[in-house]
């Protein structure tokens, strides 16, 4: 086992490097500077200034292990557009906005998921099969901002206006924009997560279906415990191993797939300042929040790793035996 | 001697995508107190089908019991309610599967899959319900009795980290830890090594012996029938061809199919250089399976009456049942009774 | 013994269902030998089919599959012919803009009063181009990495197989934001964003079925029967391969779709006046819900496409693995 996350420690470590490495050089293949972008005619010896202020007129090599040493130290550099405002800072202001968007979204997908999952698997071949199969492959091919946009639609406007017609007042019961209560975080999570209700669904039905099949659910049987205990100790925990894999991955998906909701509903999160800066042409925060994003991916499905194999005996006892 | 457990005219159907499969077309068994019961036969001729029956833990959204009984100490298990079923498996019968392998939960160590089973069904001395810690004690204490080395160690590993025959002896011990009336193993053997398949045997005689339990082993290979069990049934097509004492089967074979079964086998006592002899051909597919004797495509005493009606079944002896129409009084092909 | 209650009822009922028949006048017992009859003992009862049969049989009998295919049929008659048939997918006509469905205009027209329906049958060619070029480029790349990785073996093997681990743990959507605020956002460098990791699932998938091949039996079987490298390439690898990678590929077209209408409506991907789902839908959103019709249209086109080809792929998915068929 120890083999085993060492290696994928490895692995992890490559991919930020590779990261890094690729986002400093892909920057730098930009022609002329960040400051050259508006076609203004800026005064040579400003330019200057700027360039050494922000180390650009150093050599290419240099510049690069300076900023590996920078990140090293949690050093993201300086934003361009919001000017005095350090990438760092923004991490730390705006992940928390989407680290909390994002666990919701991965809480719905989750535990409706696995419902949903569970059902269709029981009662395979039957309606309840037949329903979760309809939400599974709905939520696969409709992608969250087209839910996004309609679940606005829906209470934004609909049901805001019918509220409006009916009892006079103009109170939204779900806000659609702004992140501030309870209430401001329902339609942007919703939106989020039926994307992996939709894979965890489909993903918890065939594996369930397969663990139902194994001559050890006969065994069980055969011992004469209650089916609910079967479903419980023997299907549903089996059955839940290859579903924690995917949802480590899914951290990664969830969290750029944020980018777009964090626009439409106006979250203040991380996606939103990054969709931002790349249409800004804000490089350097472009450059620390793709630098950061994928620690954090990384990181997260590292994690999960570790924790699949800590779940999943089998796993523990080949990686020893190599 | 009382019969534990009696079968009568069983008839159970799968339903598959291709249609009916009649695996099992009306099976008459009986199963001695204290006895032993082999029911032979090839794959696919509906011997698990009809073990499986008896525990109700098939695919039930498949499977349709078309007819019959079957009684157990006087109750029919095919009208009981599931959760009357459920307090009779693993207290009152217990099941051992073929491969041990797949048959233990992979993510559950096997020192708490034997404590489930007593968690479920066993009591303590003064009758109350175990508890967690007495269980796992007890699900040691069983692992020692099948003589697994180091019982304590073993009984908090996970399966994959057992070989075949050890799982195998875990397997016997859950299903006999709340010392069963009945125990019926399928195929117990057929997936381990053939150095490990006596000892195995062994200890299913061993254990039976000591809890004075009854056993139904279904198997395909003669030699477990002959080492272990004091009645067989040979199965073919889906019916119950031949049935009756060790020496009846194998002294007095009167069925061609069970006499081929036993020119199929290797004797030590054989004469040399002669081949051994294999039956030619396939067992019938039981989606639309033929009208008359199964086995007539592949017999060499074939006849007409054969091909369009089932022979019934006749009785040889007290003991001795055989479905074979070279038995009937006006046949004029007479089968030579127990010549081999 | 055991037996003996039992044979005595059997042997009772034996002598009366005799009786009774005989009563009946019996029916005729013929005891004329008849040879054995192997072949017959070994004929199957049920329809066999061989396994491409029976993939194209439960195929068919998936309505859903049978229509998704149907549509996407449909989308790429469209794409091919449609442009061809309609105006001129940039003309504008700014005194009719934002006008509802007429006559004239099936969907209504955008803020420029261009016709949305033209700009719907253009931005289906796009997005169809790039799902299926985009895919088609990773089929290709991926079966030759996976095949020199699982054929080479080795030190080739572990290396690829590295690479394909920290590819895969680059976060896709990032690697792409990344190479379009460098290149200017057009369908090559969508095609490009997407080929740079799009590869690695395929890749793996190769080689997991070339090496499962080697350690096969059969295969090995094969081999010391003498069948030469490529008959045991024809006859067991490439069948092998063929169902996986089909529905790999299915499953993947509208992933590709998917991101490119994902990145144009945030406004990095295909930029107007070309017309994709992505960027028709961009602007519908904009507009909604004030013009329905902007948003619904293009919605309701994108969501069919995604909606067939998941189905098709499950349908083939399904088709291909023989226990799941009913």
């Amino acid at each position: 086992m120890k083999k085993y996350i060492l290696q994928r420690l490895g692995i992890a470590v490559v991919t930020i490097f590779a990261v890094i490495t690729l986002t400093f050089f892909l920057m730098h293949m930009i022609p002329g500077t960040p400051f050259t972008r508006e076609n203004t005619n800026m005064d040579a010896d400003v330019l200057a200034a700027l360039k050494s202020n922000y180390g650009l007129d150093k050599p290419l090599w240099e510049q690069y292990i300076i900023y590996i040493a920078n990140i090293l130290r949690g050093n993201f550099g300086t934003s361009i557009t919001y000017s005095n405002r350090s990438v760092a800072d923004i991490i730390k202001t705006a992940f928390p906005v989407s680290a909390d968007l994002g666990l919701r979204a991965l809480f719905i997908g989750v535990s409706l998921g696995i419902a949903l999952g569970i059902g269709a698997a029981l009662h395979h071949n039957k309606g309840w099969d037949r329903f979760s199969s309809v939400i599974a492959v709905i939520g696969i091919s409709v992608p969250s901002f087209i839910i996004g946009t309609l679940l606005q639609a829906a209470f934004g406007l609909w049901l805001s206006s019918w509220v409006k017609n009916v009892f006079h007042t103009s109170f939204q019961l779900f806000p659609i924009s702004r992140w501030e209560s309870f209430r401001y975080t329902i339609l942007p999570s919703l939106a989020l997560g039926i994307g992996s209700v939709a894979i965890i669904t489909r993903l918890m039905r065939s594996s369930m279906l397969d663990v139902i099949g194994q001559d050890y659910i006969k065994t069980a049987k055969s011992k004469g415990i209650s089916n609910a205990a079967i479903l419980w100790k023997h299907e549903a925990r089996n059955a839940l191993i290859p579903v924690v894999t995917v949802v480590g991955r899914m951290v990664g998906s969830i969290c750029t797939g944020s980018f777009v909701i964090e626009s439409l509903f106006a979250v203040p999160g991380l996606g939103k300042y990054y969709v931002n800066s790349v249409t800004a042409r804000d490089y350097t925060l472009t450059m620390g929040l793709t630098i950061f994003y994928s620690m954090f991916v990384v990181a997260s499905t590292l994690a999960v790793d570790i924790l699949y194999c800590v779940i999943d005996p089998r796993v523990r006892y080949t990686e020893v035996g190599k | 001697m009382i019969a534990i457990i009696e079968i009568k005219d069983l008839r159970v159907s799968f339903h598959a995508y291709f249609g009916e499969v009649q695996a099992v077309r009306g099976v008459n068994l009986k199963l001695g107190d204290g006895d032993t019961l082999a029911i032979v036969g090839e794959s696919g001729c509906g011997k698990s089908v009809t073990a499986l029956s008896i525990m109700r833990i098939h695919n039930m959204d498949a499977t349709e019991f078309k007819s019959g009984e079957i009684l157990f100490d006087g109750t029919d298990l095919l009208k009981i309610s599931e959760k009357e079923m459920q307090n009779i498996r693993g207290n009152r019968i217990g099941m051992i599967f073929q491969d041990p392998m797949t048959a233990l939960n992979p993510s559950m160590t096997v020192g708490n899959q034997i404590a489930e089973v007593l968690l479920r069904h066993g009591r303590s001395a003064g009758g109350k319900r175990l508890s967690p810690k007495d269980a796992r004690e007890r699900a040691t204490e069983l692992l020692r009795r099948v003589k697994i080395p180091s019982p304590e160690r073993r009984a908090s590993q996970f399966p994959h980290e057992f070989s075949g025959g050890m799982l195998q002896r875990a397997v016997i011990a859950m299903a006999m830890a709340c010392s069963p009336e009945v125990l019926i193993a399928d195929e117990p053997t057929t997936a381990l090594d053939v150095t490990v398949q006596a000892q195995i045997l062994d200890l299913l005689k061993e254990m039976q012996r000591e809890k004075r339990a009854s056993l139904i082993i279904i198997t395909h290979d003669l030699g477990v029938v002959a080492n272990i069990a004091k009645s067989a049934a040979v199965m073919y097509g889906g019916l119950v061809v031949e049935a009756g004492t060790i020496g009846d089967i194998f002294y007095r074979s009167s069925h061609p199919y069970t006499r081929g079964l036993l020119d199929s086998i290797s004797r030590e006592s054989g004469r040399k250089n002669e081949p051994l002899k294999s039956i030619e051909g396939t067992p019938p597919d039981l989606v639309n399976p033929p009208a008359g004797c199964p086995f007539t495509d592949r017999c060499e005493y074939a006849m007409r009456v054969c091909k369009d009606r089932l022979p019934p079944e006749s009785a040889l002896s007290e003991t001795h049942l055989c479905r074979c129409w070279m038995l009937d009084p006006e046949c004029p092909l007479k089968i030579e009774r127990g010549k081999l | 013994m055991g037996m003996k209650a039992s044979a005595n009822e059997y042997a009772n009922e034996y002598a009366n269902e005799y009786a009774k028949a005989s009563a009946n006048g019996g029916f005729a017992k013929d005891f004329t030998r008849i040879p054995k009859d192997i072949k017959s003992s070994q004929k199957i009862n049920r329809a066999s089919l061989t396994y491409s049969q029976g993939v194209i049989r439960t195929l068919r009998q998936n309505s859903f599959a049978m229509a998704s295919l149907a549509f996407i049929a449909f989308m790429v008659l469209v794409a091919i012919a449609g442009p061809m048939l309609l105006p001129d997918y940039q003309k504008q006509d700014l005194l009719h803009a934002l006008e509802a469905q007429s006559g004239e205009h099936w969907f209504g027209t955008d803020i420029l009063g261009r016709d949305v329906l033209t700009r719907l049958v253009r931005g289906t060619r796009i997005s169809l181009t790039i799902g299926f070029v985009a895919e088609t480029i990773n089929l290709a790349v991926g079966v030759i990495i996976g095949g020199i990785s699982g054929y080479m073996g080795g030190k080739v093997d572990m290396f690829l197989m590295r690479v394909i681990d920290v590819v895969v743990s680059i976060p896709q959507m990032i690697i792409i934001i990344l190479l379009l605020t460098v290149l200017k956002g057009s369908v090559g460098t969508l095609l490009i964003a997407l080929c740079i990791t799009g590869w690695t699932g395929l890749a793996r998938l190769v080689r997991g079925q070339i090496l499962s091949l080697r350690e096969n039996e059969y295969a090995m079987a094969a081999q010391v029967l003498g069948a030469s490298k490529w008959r045991i390439l024809k006859t067991h690898l490439i069948p092998n391969c063929v169902g996986p990678i089909l529905v790999n590929y299915t499953m993947s077209v509208p992933g590709a779709i998917g991101a490119e209408a994902y990145l144009s409506y945030l406004g990095l991907g295909i930029s107007i006046p070309e017309a994709s789902w992505g960027n028709l839908l961009q602007m519908g959103a904009n507009q909604f819900p004030g013009s329905l019709w902007l948003f619904f249209a293009p919605a309701a086109v994108f969501a069919l496409s995604m909606l067939a080809f998941n189905l098709l792929g499950d349908g083939l998915r399904d088709a291909l693995d023989p226990q799941m068929r009913r």
